[in-house]
């Protein structure tokens, strides 16, 4: 009697024991994967948003150039029309390669030294640059120089070389672009502003609503190693 | 007495065993209907996905289309006023700013992630958007003279972005492995990406570096139309 007792109270305490386990490890694990999948769903939910973007301005882009396709057939034999659409395609490739100064809404970033504790480097200005590409900035200059395709920033000790030209700080750096999108981009919590002040930096950003941008100098688009391509 | 007690203990027991297995079976049903709901709104999203990154190809193949007829009809409009210097201006500017194809001798920098995940921080085993910036620097820095990436050409506002595990170029994204492409003295080049810090601290972690030199290599053009990257640019008048 006694001993079947003491079976069924160890059969009861492995039960017991077990389900414990078992439902210890099922709720851990069920909120691992909730959160995953939450991961997951957020993951894809901006990527859809992305993509969606990406396709409204690529309609937009395609609606001008159907736009222009339709004027070129309708104002075949028009001389004067002809060469006037002519410039005008001139001037805008002129303004794409950077060889027009251009004026605009924009930001101006002014990145300083912090006497010994805080010194602007190469990728400082690198970062900054990018996240201005990020937000689509249209045109860019560092101290007064133009920031084109091919446009190194080299740091040379005291200073960076930019375009071949020697700078020193502080650093000036121009963009035209949406003076909102650009501060948001730039303010945002572990943003580049916040980054820059970790490494003792003084920054600034103001916004303007007219920016000027000089030029480059077209001796620097250097294309003697390129050779076009025939199709 | 001490049968009392061991039937107060086995009650109490049972107890337990009752509340745990219905927690038990509860949390299972839950787990089971939140799962099927969650993984029914994944598989929607990324349908909807799927769907709008088709729809993307297709309007960039037709905007591809669009330029081309855009600049057959300018070349006609051209051709037939035999306007000389306007042609060449036009085709000069195009080479100059990235708006052609190009050909030249030139380096192949290939990226890609560490293999296996090995070390306590996985983070520094993946490629990140500044890595890329700091290798284009370098080849800028060695006087390159045209650069792509995954066949997106780097032009003054190319941005290079982390988007989750991609990277966006030219508002395009990208996976890894990263190709890049540098035309220029190739001898520079090399030694600046032999030289340079960038490539030894990944090779550090474990990514794939490679850099190889070709006689000749292609660089694509700037693939999209350009009217929204200077619409808000007025030119300046003296």
């Amino acid at each position: 009697m006694k001993f079947w007792r003491n079976v069924v109270l160890m059969l009861v305490c492995t039960i017991l024991g077990v389900m414990l386990a078992w439902q210890y490890k099922s709720i851990s694990y069920n909120t691992q994967t909730a959160s995953f999948e939450n991961k997951r769903i957020e993951d894809i939910k901006d990527e859809l948003l992305f993509e969606k973007k990406a396709n409204e301005e690529l309609r937009q882009r395609n609606e001008k150039l159907e736009k222009d396709i339709g004027q070129y057939q309708q104002i075949r034999g028009n001389i004067n029309e002809e060469t006037q659409l002519m410039e005008e395609r001139l001037k805008e490739t002129r303004i794409f390669a950077g060889l027009e100064d251009v004026k605009g809404k924009g930001v101006i970033i002014t990145i300083e030294n912090n006497g010994y504790a805080g010194v602007v480097q190469d990728m400082d200005i690198l970062k900054v640059l990018n996240e201005l590409r990020a937000s689509d900035a249209q045109a860019l200059s560092v101290n007064g120089e133009r920031i084109v395709s091919m446009s190194e920033i080299r740091e040379a000790g005291n200073y960076i070389m930019i375009n071949n030209e020697q700078t020193t700080a502080p650093y000036v750096i121009k963009a035209i672009a949406d003076p909102e999108k650009v501060d948001k981009a730039l303010n945002i919590l572990g943003g580049i502003i916040e980054d820059l002040e970790l490494y003792q930096l003084k920054v600034k950003v103001e916004k303007s609503d007219e920016i000027v941008i000089p030029k480059i100098d077209s001796a620097l688009l250097k294309t003697d190693l390129l050779e076009p391509v025939n199709k | 007495m001490r049968k009392n007690n061991i039937s107060r203990m086995l009650f109490w027991m049972f107890l337990i065993l009752g509340v745990v297995i219905s927690l038990q079976f509860r949390s299972r049903i839950v787990a089971n209907t939140q799962k099927s709901s969650s993984a029914f709104d994944y598989e929607q999203l990324k349908l909807s996905l799927v769907e709008e990154i088709k729809k993307g190809e297709e309007l960039k193949k037709q905007e591809a289309e669009n330029i081309k007829l855009r600049e057959q009809l300018e070349s006609e409009l051209l051709n037939e006023r035999k306007d000389e210097s306007i042609v060449n201006e036009l085709s000069r500017l195009r080479f100059v700013s990235g708006l052609t194809d190009v050909k030249g001798a030139g380096v192949v920098v290939r990226l890609n992630d560490a293999p296996v995940r090995t070390s306590a921080n996985p983070n520094n085993e993946i490629i990140h958007d500044g890595d890329i910036v700091r290798v284009l620097n370098e080849l800028k820095k060695a006087g390159a003279q045209a650069i792509s990436i995954n066949g997106e050409r780097i032009i003054s506002t190319s941005e290079q972005v982390c988007a989750g595990t991609l990277v966006r170029i030219n508002d395009v994204r990208h996976a890894v492995p990263y190709e890049i492409k540098a035309i220029g003295n190739i001898d520079r080049l090399e030694l600046a990406l032999n030289n340079s810090q960038i490539l030894s601290s990944l090779a550090k972690e474990g990514i794939r570096v490679n850099v190889e030199r070709y006689k000749e290599i292609t660089i694509e053009k700037y693939k999209y139309s350009v009217d929204n990257l200077i619409s808000a640019l007025e030119v300046v008048k003296k």
